[in-house]
Parts: structure tokens; sequence; C-alpha cells
């Protein structure tokens, strides 16, 4: 693919040794034009309107330091800016037209969280739909589904939210228990998940059922998407110290869900999910809010005359290759989407590297800031908490290192 | 050189031990919250005379920090580390059982700053003491009770007093992490022994086992700084090296034990994060890892 070239400012140029043999040819597999970095013009327009979005209609965002995220429990004000991105054709632009989309590259959708995350978009309840359930529902849904899910998706409107982890499940999501049991046109749900994010504002639940408990743990898996209003749900949140919006335990009593609402075949749930997790791992731009945050930490050690220490200096340095490191590990994975390739392998090591950097910045934050920063309001107090769950949080940095290692470098199982 | 506690040093293990586990431990933390401070506590162990160990010809500083590090893992809620050490070593028998300590060149919140009845400041080469007339407390989540303080000097220690209380504050913080380090340690090696993923205990992987030792070996590294430090009296070079290790292994010990803990981790239920906040905030105070590293250098060839 041939992209018109225009030179940017944004995100600097990064050269590659052309010709460099890779000793990975399946992780390595690159775009098939000649490689180059640089945004085509309609990726330059379009991130262009992002920002006059914001500069128009939220001039304080951008102002307000960069510390502050808007995202919030409150759906009015969640839609109403979702509405306002839908009205401009930017919420789902990389989606194909017949679901509400612009048949634009998957570009866009990084794009648009770069430009929003940077000034503390509202969306954080309303991310997942568009990141990967909208895709999941694409792929593996009835035309029914697909009618009732993703106008809504694309619409701004739906609040999912998703049921994986159960107490004795996390890691080993695979062993989980949560149980569907076929009874004629319903299923009969009973058992329990944890860890669930959005719950006070979700409609519905993306969740994992298992609908064999005979089969080997992976092949009796199956997803079910289940309105959150439906009787024997329980929901009770979870107190925590992690400063991310709070989550809960979901309670599953006797649901009984229409077999219509399986996404998928019975029992194929895992491929599904496996896909799904791929997206989940890089679809939030989480390396762009650190190089936000850097050049905030930067103004910050100006400001208080310390800019100019040697140490403070490296560390910037440091943290700041390793964002940008993240950025083009995550960029290979959106690139692979963009050539419409399968999920595969470099959404790990793009997470890997995105854990390490966001914690680096974390890291440097509470560093610099030193006392000041233990105040919850500042900048470090801001970053280092929200951080930490990072490496735990859409499956852990050891289970990502584990597929690096296994799918990626092949190397022999125990 | 010996490693073990004699019998004096033994006896007041023991008896500080008593006194915490019945009224200190996560349940009264939790009870407390980070901006509550606990009174009762701080009463007793004064009282009871373990406050001013460090000024016993019998115990020395070295049975203060045994006191700091257990303070620290039972979680009390009172600034018993920078008392017990720190408050004896510069003021003696005149150290208010409330006391704060504080650097004039750093504009950062002080740590029980709004409970105490005199702060102890650095300032340059010298030292004061002065009283507190007006505390604005902060918001934290690190784990202890902060707050922005207006003071007014009530008399200097004297020149040289400064270096004094640089060094003694960099030994109470290295004890008091060591306690902290202690706690989060052996309650996530706990959890990954009895956490079972894939049909078998998590601790059971060799990848976790190595993370888990190599943060044992950070906790006793800083351990054995801090209580070496008090015993030399808090020599330049010796409490340095105590503070830098002991930052650098709240950082490392502070976040990983997160990392292995998985979600369960972040739950305020979870004893974990009472060690680990507290971690985070004491590595920050004074300087923070890097100051105490180029302390350290300095002392020794600087
Ligand atoms: C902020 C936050 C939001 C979340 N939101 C959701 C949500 O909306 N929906 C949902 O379903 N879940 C959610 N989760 C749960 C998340 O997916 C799990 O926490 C994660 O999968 C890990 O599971 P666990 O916490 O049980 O950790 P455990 O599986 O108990 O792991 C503990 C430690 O052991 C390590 N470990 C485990 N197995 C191995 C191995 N084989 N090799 C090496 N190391 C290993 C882990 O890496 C970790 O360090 C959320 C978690 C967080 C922190």
């Amino acid at each position: 693919m041939l992209r018109s070239v225009r030179p940017l400012s944004y995100p600097a140029c990064v050269h590659l040794r052309r010709g460099a043999v890779s000793a990975y040819p399946q992780s390595f597999r690159l775009g098939r034009g000649a490689m180059e970095f640089a945004w085509t013009e309609e990726e330059v327009a379009y991130r262009e309107q992002v920002r006059a979005l914001v500069d128009e209609r939220y001039p304080t965002w951008r102002a307000t330091p960069v510390h502050h995220s808007f995202a919030t429990d409150e759906r009015d004000q969640v839609t109403s800016f979702t509405h306002e991105l839908r009205d401009r054709k930017l919420l789902t632009a990389h989606w194909p037209q017949e679901y509400g989309g612009a048949d634009q590259s998957a570009w866009m959708h990084i794009i648009l969280g770069e430009e929003l995350w940077s000034v503390g978009e509202p969306r954080g309840p309303q991310y997942m739909s568009v990141n990967w359930i909208g895709p999941a529902i694409m792929a593996n849904g009835t035309e029914e589904q697909k009618q009732e899910h993703l106008g809504r998706i694309s619409d701004g409107e739906a609040f999912w939210c998703q049921g994986f982890s159960e107490p004795d499940s996390g890691s080993d999501l695979a062993s989980l228990k949560c149980r569907a049991v076929r009874d004629g046109e319903e299923y009969v749900v009973n058992g329990q998940k944890i860890w669930t994010s959005h719950t006070q504002l979700a409609e519905w639940c993306f969740l994992l059922v298992r609908t064999d408990p005979e089969a080997e743990p992976h092949k009796g898996i199956s997803v079910l998407l289940v309105p959150m209003a439906t009787p024997g749900i329980e929901v009770r949140s979870i107190a925590n110290v992690a400063g991310e919006s709070s989550f809960a335990e979901v309670f599953f009593t006797d649901v009984r869900v229409p077999v219509a609402n399986r996404l998928g075949p019975e029992n194929g749930g895992w491929d599904i999910v496996r896909a799904a997790l791929t997206y989940e791992r890089v679809g939030a731009p989480r390396w762009h809010r650190g190089s936000v945050v850097l050049d905030a930490l930067v103004a910050w050690a100006k400001e208080h005359d310390q800019f100019d220490d040697p140490i403070v200096q490296s560390r910037l340095g440091e943290a700041k290759a390793a964002i940008e490191a993240a950025r083009m590990l995550a960029y290979r994975v959106v690139d692979e989407r963009a050539h419409k390739l399968p999920p595969g392998p470099n959404a790990y090591v793009a997470r890997v590297s995105m854990v390490r950097a966001e914690k680096q910045v974390a890291e440097l934050a509470l560093w610099l800031m030193g006392e000041q920063g233990i105040d919850g309001e500042s900048l470090a107090g801001h970053t280092f908490y929200p951080t930490l769950t990072a490496g735990v949080a859409g499956g852990t940095y050891e289970v990502q290192l584990n597929l690096v290692a296994g799918l990626v470098l092949q190397l022999p199982r125990r | 050189m010996d490693f073990t506690l004699d019998h004096d040093q033994q006896a007041i293990v023991d008896a500080v031990t008593t006194i915490l586990a019945k009224q200190a431990g996560p349940e009264r933390a939790r009870a407390l919250g980070t901006s509550g401070h606990d009174d009762a506590l701080l009463d007793a162990l004064a009282q009871a005379g373990f406050l001013d160990l460090a000024n016993e010809p019998s115990v020395g500083p070295l049975g203060a920090v045994l006191v700091a590090e257990l303070a620290s893992l039972h979680h009390a809620r009172a600034n018993i580390a920078l008392r017990a050490i720190v408050g004896p070593m510069l003021l003696g028998a005149s150290a208010p059982t409330r006391l704060a300590v504080a650097d004039a060149a750093r504009p950062g919140p002080v740590r029980f700053g709004q409970y105490a009845d005199a702060v102890l400041i650095l300032d340059g080469d010298e030292a004061h003491v002065a009283t507190v007339t007006a505390a604005t407390p902060i918001d934290s989540p690190y784990g202890y009770p902060f707050a922005h303080l207006d003071t007014t000097p009530m008399r200097s220690l004297g020149p040289g007093s400064g270096a004094t209380l640089t060094n003694w504050w960099r030994v109470a913080l290295a004890a008091e992490i060591a306690g902290a380090l202690d706690g989060a340690v052996a309650h996530t090696v706990q959890y990954l022994r009895e956490r079972h993923q894939f049909k078998k205990p998590l601790g059971s992987l060799q990848a976790l086992q190595h993370r888990l030792a190599e943060a044992f070996v950070w906790a006793e590294g800083a351990r054995w700084l801090a209580r070496r430090a008090a015993f030399e009296g808090a020599t330049a070079a010796a409490a340095a090296a105590a503070a830098a290790y002991a930052a650098q292994a709240a950082q490392l010990v502070g976040t990983d034990m997160h990392q292995l803990s998985g979600a369960i981790g972040f739950t305020t239920e979870f004893d974990l994060q009472l060690w680990t906040s507290r971690l985070h905030a004491l590595r920050v105070e004074f300087g923070g890892v890097t100051a105490h590293q180029l302390a350290t250098t300095r002392a020794q060839w600087g």
C-alpha cells in the first residue's frame, strides 16, 4: 500500500534499518507496501477534525491539567459527548458503513483515542464497545444481533461490561465455572463474576459461561450477550485503592437468557475471546497519555528548577524512549488490523512494552515530585496509583510474557 | 559481630509485639483510616518506655530500630520510628510524645504534621524545634496522615545538629521501611502459596518464586543495613546507605507484590496495601532514593 507521505511533527518519524532480517518471521511480518512511518492525508485530516471538535466544543479540556480525567459514571456526560462524535462521523469511522461506520482504516480508532485520551475524555465506559465488543459481534453475530447492537454502539448509546474473570479464574480464564444450562430456547445461568468494571452504567454484559463441563476447559465455553436488567443478576461493588473506576462482583442466580443471545457457536466462545482480548490489549492508547504526562512533568521540573539536573534529564529521556517504543509496537498491531490480518501475537509484545512504559512514567512522576507527589490531587497522585493496575487489568504482564515466550519465541514447554 | 538478639533485646521485641498485637494491626489501621492517628497506641508505648530506648545505655538506638520495625510491620498509625529514633537522639528526654520531622528546604507535606506537638526542622546545618501554628491536612492515598504546616521556631539545636538529624532521620526511614517490607513480602508469599491457578499453587511457578525470593533478599538487606547504621551511631555513610537501599527496596517490593497478587491486591480488604501504600510514602520522603544514593557516595568518597 502506498501512502501519500506528508511530513509531520506528530509523532516524530522513526527510522528503521531497511532490509533488517528478523529471526522471528511470524512476529515481524509487516504490511505489503514499502515500510514507512508517516500519516496519510486522510489520517491527518481526521486528527485535525478530532482536535477541532475538542477546541470548538470543549475548550476547557485542553487547558485543564493533564492529570484530570473526565472518565465518569454519569450516563449523560458520556452520551452527550459520544453523540457529538457520532454526529461528526468520528466515533466509529473505522467500521464498515453498513454498521454505522465510514469504511476508514483501523488507524482512525487509534487517532481518535490518542487525541481524546490526552485531554481526559469521558468515554471510559464506552471504550470497550467500540474497541472490541462491536468487532466481536461483527465477526460472529447473527443478523439480529448485529441489528440490535452495532447501531447502538456506533450511535454512542451502548454501555457494556465484560464478564470474564471469576474468583478462581483470573489468569487461568479457561477454567471459568459460571454455568449455563440449556432449557429449551433459553440458557439458565448460575455463577459469579468478579472485578467487573463499569457495572454502574452497563446495560449489557459480554458474559463468558461454561456450557460443557465435560469438555476440555477451553472447548466448553460460550459467549452470552446478557441484559444487565435480567432478573437474578445482582451487582455488589468492591472497595478498592487503585483509583480506577470501581469494579464489582456480579452474581447470577437462575438467570434466563434466550439462546438467541449466544454469540457464535455453542462451546465456541474461546476463539471469540482470544480475538477480543488481542483487541483489548492494544485498544486504549495508553502510551499517548504517558507521553502527555511526560510533557507535564517536564513543565513541572522547569517550574521547580529541577530540569537542569542531569539525573532528571536522563530519567525523562529513559521514559520518553520507553513510551515511543510502546507506541511503535502498538502501531505495528494497528497496522496488522489496517491490513485486515487476523489478530496475532504482536499484540502481546505491544502490551508488554505498553505496561512497562506506563509504569516507567508513573514511577518517574513520583520520583520527580517526591513529597509533593504524595498529594492525591497532584500529577503524580493521579498517575501512580491508577498505573499500578496496568500490569494486571486486561490480562497480566506475566501472562503476556508467557505468550511472547511461547507463541513468538516458540520456546519449549516444560 | 553477633546477629542474634540478646536477652534484653528479645524481651523488648516480645513486649512490643504484645502491645502491637493487641492495639495495632490491619483492622485498627482500617478503622483509623489513612488520616487517623492512634493516640492510645502511642501513649501505651510511651508509658512503657519504648519510645525512649535509644538513650538507655543498655539498649541504645539499635533497640529503637527494633521497635520501629515492629511498629511498621503492625501498621501502627503513629509516628513511632521518627519519635523513637530521631526524638531521643536529638532532643533527649525533652522529646515530646507527638513529634514530627520536616526539612525546611523541601516544600512537601509533613507526615503526622497535624498531630504533632512539636516539629523538628532541618534547616541547613542546624536543626531547630518548632511549634505548629497551622496545619492543612492533604488527601493522600499513601497510608499516613500528611499536612502542610506553618510553624514557629522555638529553639535551635546548634551548629552541626543538621547533620545529626539528617543521619538519624535516614536510619528511622530505613527501619520503618524494613518493617513494612517484611510484612508485604510475607503476605505475598503466603497468598501465592494458597492461590491456585492452572490447577497448581501460583507459588509453585518458578518465575514467581524468583520474584518473591528477590523481594525477600531486598527486605533482608534493608533490615540489616538499618540495624547496623543504628549500632554505628548513624554515621553519614551507614545511614545514607541504609536509606538508599531501603528506598530502592520499597519501590521494587511496593510495586511487585501488587503485580504478583493480581486484582485482589487493589481491594481495601486485602492487607497488602496497608504496607505498600506506606512504602511509597517512605521511599520519597526526605529526597527519596536519589538523595540517599548521592549522600552515600559523598559520605564514602566525596
Ligand atoms: C482495574 C482492573 C479492572 C478489571 N476489569 C475487569 C473486567 O471488566 N472484567 C473482567 O472480567 N475482569 C476484569 N479484571 C480482572 C483481570 O482480568 C484479572 O485481574 C487478571 O486476569 C488476572 O487475574 P487475577 O487478578 O485473578 O490474578 P491471578 O491469576 O491470581 O495472578 C496472580 C499473579 O500470578 C501471576 N501468574 C498467574 N499465572 C501465571 C503463569 N502461568 N505464569 C506466570 N505468572 C502467572 C499473574 O501474572 C499475577 O502476577 C480487572 C482487573 C483490574 C485490576
